[in-house]
């Protein structure tokens, strides 16, 4: 898919004015304004400074984005209309085609920034996630090479292993997933979490996700792992309507979902047998209003392993945990991210 | 460790839903830091209680493309429609007037908005108001 990235560059006076007429305009999802705001660091009592080119900046660039098609020139013209708007208002802005410049860019241009920086991590005691392009690297370090490897192409879906909340989850399963268990991971992004269970000795394990495009890069992650015997990938939501309908739905976040036939939701999980372990790494309101159906599809006596929540929610999510009859049994923190481990007791 | 900042950006996206598509991704990417849905992960937790509003986001970019961000209060924009009772503003703010806010509500703004604006007086800072409240069809009334 490609966007043309449309910069307007004024004087910090009107940008308010311009990014609240901007983003009136239904197709923009938000926007970007370069330029120094604060005129010290965020953080001067850990040794950070601005570097000198940032305090020199007395205009800013206000910049969005609107799918294609649309040409240049009547972005361009939108943008015009804007700044008069906004010259209108009393706010001092020039309103010459100058101040605006447009830019088609690829979805692909900022979803490769990753890769350079992007090196093994060993995880625990027994795993490592090793980037698809670096396994030549890892070859070469004996530690490395007695772990379980994970191999991953992170693509546009959460999960590269770099998160406190994946690996806080990772080191979990290591603890908890036993061999030959069934393990269900909801809200799969990547799969690293469900590849890490197969690996971990789990029998049957199922990743499923809402968003289709974490869907087909876990697909490929499973592939690439060789654990498709173990691990299957669903496109799903647990919280859906029962009645699956078939026609494309545009969700609040603006991706389009489609509902099709094959679609997971809770009532073909109440047909499979119990999972043994469940791992949710979402949010915490999303991991809160999953709990009712993951503790009628959970065994007497598994696991549930749930993060996506910093420290100061997680009283919330222990509270919630234990109204749905569950019983927190233990509880990891990495920074300020937390993953909470329960049982499910009858 | 000292850290130098080499990137100021500044977002203003949805609270809680945060994706890699445009602003965040390209923003993000030209600005060399290659977490993007990290950054969208610890975005969408920390504004979980916020769901429905518009937030900026200062994104500080430190020389070894790790990053810090923080969150501010909802825009000018939001605030004056909040104030005036409206979803969005007027298609044709010149011609069609679709709300009126008080001036001193427009001072209460200004000043709790002062620094996020980089105003060096509350006075510049209701200037900044006004005019984001003219442009969107909000009149200012004594």
């Amino acid at each position: 898919m490609k966007w043309l990235e449309v910069s307007c560059k004024v004087p910090q006076e009107a940008s308010e004015a311009l990014c609240a007429v901007i983003l009136d305009w239904p197709e923009v999802q938000g926007l970007a304004v370069e330029g120094v705001f604060d005129k010290a660091p965020l953080h001067p009592e850990y040794g950070e400074w601005l570097d000198e080119s940032l305090l020199q900046t007395d205009d800013v660039v206000v910049r969005f984005y609107l799918p294609e098609p649309i040409s240049e020139a009547d972005a361009t013209e939108r943008t015009m209309a804007a700044l008069r708007l906004v010259k209108g208002a009393g706010l001092m802005v020039e309103d010459v085609p100058e101040q605006v410049s447009c830019l088609v860019l690829d979805e692909d241009s900022w979803a490769s920034a990753w890769k350079e920086d992007y090196h093994p991590i060993p995880i625990g005691n027994r795993l490592v996630i090793v980037p698809e392009w670096d396994q030549e690297a890892m070859a070469d370090d004996d530690a490395l090479t007695q772990r379980l490897p994970i191999i991953l192409e992170p693509g546009m879906a959460f999960g590269t292993g770099t998160h406190q909340t994946t690996q806080l989850c990772l080191q979990s399963l290591e603890e908890v997933v036993t061999d030959g268990a069934r393990v269900l991971d909801v809200g799969c992004g990547t799969g690293i979490l469900a590849i890490a269970a197969a690996k971990l000795g789990a029998g049957e394990v199922l990743a499923m996700d809402v968003d289709p495009v974490a869907v087909s890069t876990a697909r490929e992650n499973v592939s690439r792992n060789g654990v498709e015997n173990n691990v299957s990938v669903l496109n799903g939501n647990l919280l859906a309507p029962m009645d699956v309908d078939p026609t494309p739905v545009v969700t609040e976040t603006g991706i389009v979902t489609p509902l099709a036939k094959g679609f997971l939701c809770s009532q073909d999980l109440a047909q499979m047998p119990a999972w043994n372990v469940v791992v949710a790494n979402i949010l915490r309101d999303i991991v809160i209003l999953h709990l009712p159906v993951i503790k009628s599809s959970l065994a007497p006596g598994g696991k549930l392993l749930v993060s996506g929540f910093v420290q100061e929610q997680a009283a919330k999510v222990a509270a919630a945990m234990v109204e749905h009859g569950f019983r927190v049994s233990d509880r990891k923190d990495k920074d300020d991210w937390v993953v909470l481990i329960a049982e499910h007791v009858s | 460790m000292p850290k130098k900042i080499v990137k100021v950006v500044k977002l203003q996206i949805a609270a809680g839903k945060a994706t890699p598509a445009p602003p965040v991704g390209p923003a993000l990417g030209q600005a060399q830091v290659g977490n993007i849905m990290g950054f969208c992960k610890e975005f969408n937790a920390r504004t979980a209680d916020q769901v429905g509003l518009i937030i900026p986001v200062v994104l500080y970019v430190y020389e070894d493309r790790s990053y810090t961000f923080d969150l501010k209060t909802p825009p000018a924009a939001v605030l004056l429609k909040k104030a005036a009772g409206i979803e969005s503003g007027s298609s044709e703010p010149n011609k069609k007037k679709v709300a009126a806010v008080k001036r001193a509500k427009v001072r209460e703004i200004a000043e709790s908005k002062m620094a996020d604006l980089n105003a060096a007086s509350v006075e510049a800072a209701m200037r900044m108001v006004e005019g984001t409240a003219r442009s969107m069809g909000i009149t200012i009334e004594d």
